[in-house]
């Protein structure tokens, strides 16, 4: 038979990536922000952190902060959100020590949440984003080498590949780099097997 | 700020889209075998339908019938499965007179569903597939751009207009419902089922 081909991909969950050039020049004022911010407030929030030191939340308004300027100075970069719609930042500190990660969560009462990585040494924890529909897709894999893999088993690993279907989908911490991602996405970090501290700025948002 | 920017699209959910080519040669055929079957049991079975006519279904193994024929061949043609999976398929016919529709529903137990579209005149009812994340991701949709929103097919929901020789395969759990038929003739495509 005669047939011509093609896929459709609909509905993704999108991950927006920013990468700032040059991080490098403001990294070490952020590291002392942080630390200096822990020395105020050494107990911290224990959510999703396990063993990890979280800050308080506070919300992204202060332009004479470095912190918030620069997350306001990246946000206000995000194109793919309408002019008219106003966006509206909460944000915590997080300083994952060597053993320490982040179990399974979402994040409710908002619609995007995201991280900027400030500091992260190789092996540090990468942060692991769950399918949403692998419940209704499982099928029971007869290949031990997918099992393993874990991959969606009935269709060619080219075309989950070229598809980003998976089980998981895992990002690798970058210095520099903010992913901003859906807050119903489920997600976790992993331990941190480096012998530093791993470095972060989580933050909700609301679009209104 | 100098910055760079990129989306990574992860876990979308997939369309298969098969168009036959030469399908004219073959479609009156169809159409012919889908009368037949609705005069032989006329009250068909309700279902997701209202008002049109559904058949019972069918397990697609008949090589002697020019319908599981057809559909034999073109999911033997379906390019991303592993050559290890075999495919299950059970059909159905479906006729939708003017007015009928197809209530929002999906396909339990089963992996993949699609639909072959035999004759579909104009404004005869588009399939319309609800985004899995209309609740969750209301306000995140509300707020991207036209233009991102249509790069990458994020929506509230995303609709097919039926072609005739067309057929989509898509995931079994997605909700979706056919519009009422606006034409003035009948609607006819065959849906199925798919075990991996």
């Amino acid at each position: 038979m005669d047939l011509s081909y093609s896929n459709i991909n609909l509905f993704p969950s999108v991950i927006h990536q920013f990468d700032v050039n040059d991080f490098d020049e403001m990294q070490n004022q952020l590291i002392d922000y942080v630390y200096k911010m822990r020395e105020k407030d050494p107990v911290g929030n224990s959510i999703s952190n396990r063993g990890g030191w979280q800050s308080k939340s506070f919300s992204v308004v202060n332009e004479d902060d470095i912190l918030h300027l620069f997350l306001i100075n990246y946000l206000s970069e995000f194109l793919a959100i309408k002019k008219s719609v106003s966006i509206k930042a909460d944000a915590w500190v997080n300083i994952n020590k060597p053993g320490d990660y982040n179990v399974k969560h979402n994040h409710p009462f908002c619609n995007l949440a995201g991280v900027l990585w400030i500091k992260c040494s190789e092996n540090c924890g990468n942060i692991e984003f769950e399918n949403p529909n692998l419940f209704q897709t499982y099928m029971e894999s007869s290949d031990i080498d997918s099992k393993k893999k874990g991959e969606i088993d009935y269709y060619t690993n080219d075309f989950n590949i070229k598809s980003n279907i998976y089980p998981t989908y895992y990002f690798n911490p970058i210095e520099g780099r903010m992913i901003v991602f859906p807050s119903y996405l489920y997600h976790y970090v992993q331990e941190n097997k480096s012998n530093q501290d791993r470095i972060s700025v989580s933050f909700n948002i609301r679009l209104d | 700020m100098d910055l760079n920017y990129k989306t990574v699209n992860l876990f979308p959910v997939p369309v298969h889209q098969f168009d036959v080519n030469g399908f004219s040669e073959i479609k009156d055929k169809l159409i012919d075998y889908a009368y037949d079957c609705k005069k032989k049991d006329s009250k068909g079975v309700s279902i997701s339908n209202r008002g049109g006519w559904q058949s019972e279904g069918f397990e697609i193994i008949n090589e002697d019938d020019i319908l599981q024929l057809f559909l034999i061949n073109c999911l033997s043609n379906f390019p991303f499965i592993k050559e290890s999976v075999k495919l299950r398929g059970y059909a159905w016919i479906n006729i939708n007179k003017p007015g009928d529709y197809n209530i929002n529903h999906v396909h339990p137990t089963n992996h993949l569903s699609g639909v072959l579209w035999i004759k579909t005149p104009k404004n005869c009812g588009d399939i319309i597939f609800d985004s899995p994340y209309e609740f969750q991701a209301y306000q995140e949709i509300e707020s991207y751009s036209n233009e991102f929103k249509d790069s990458f097919n994020i929506d509230h929901n995303y609709y097919f207009n039926p072609t005739e020789g067309r057929m989509i395969v898509f995931p079994a759990h997605l909700s979706h419902h056919v519009q009422e038929n606006k034409s003035s003739e009948d609607r006819i495509s065959v849906s199925f089922n798919i075990r991996l």
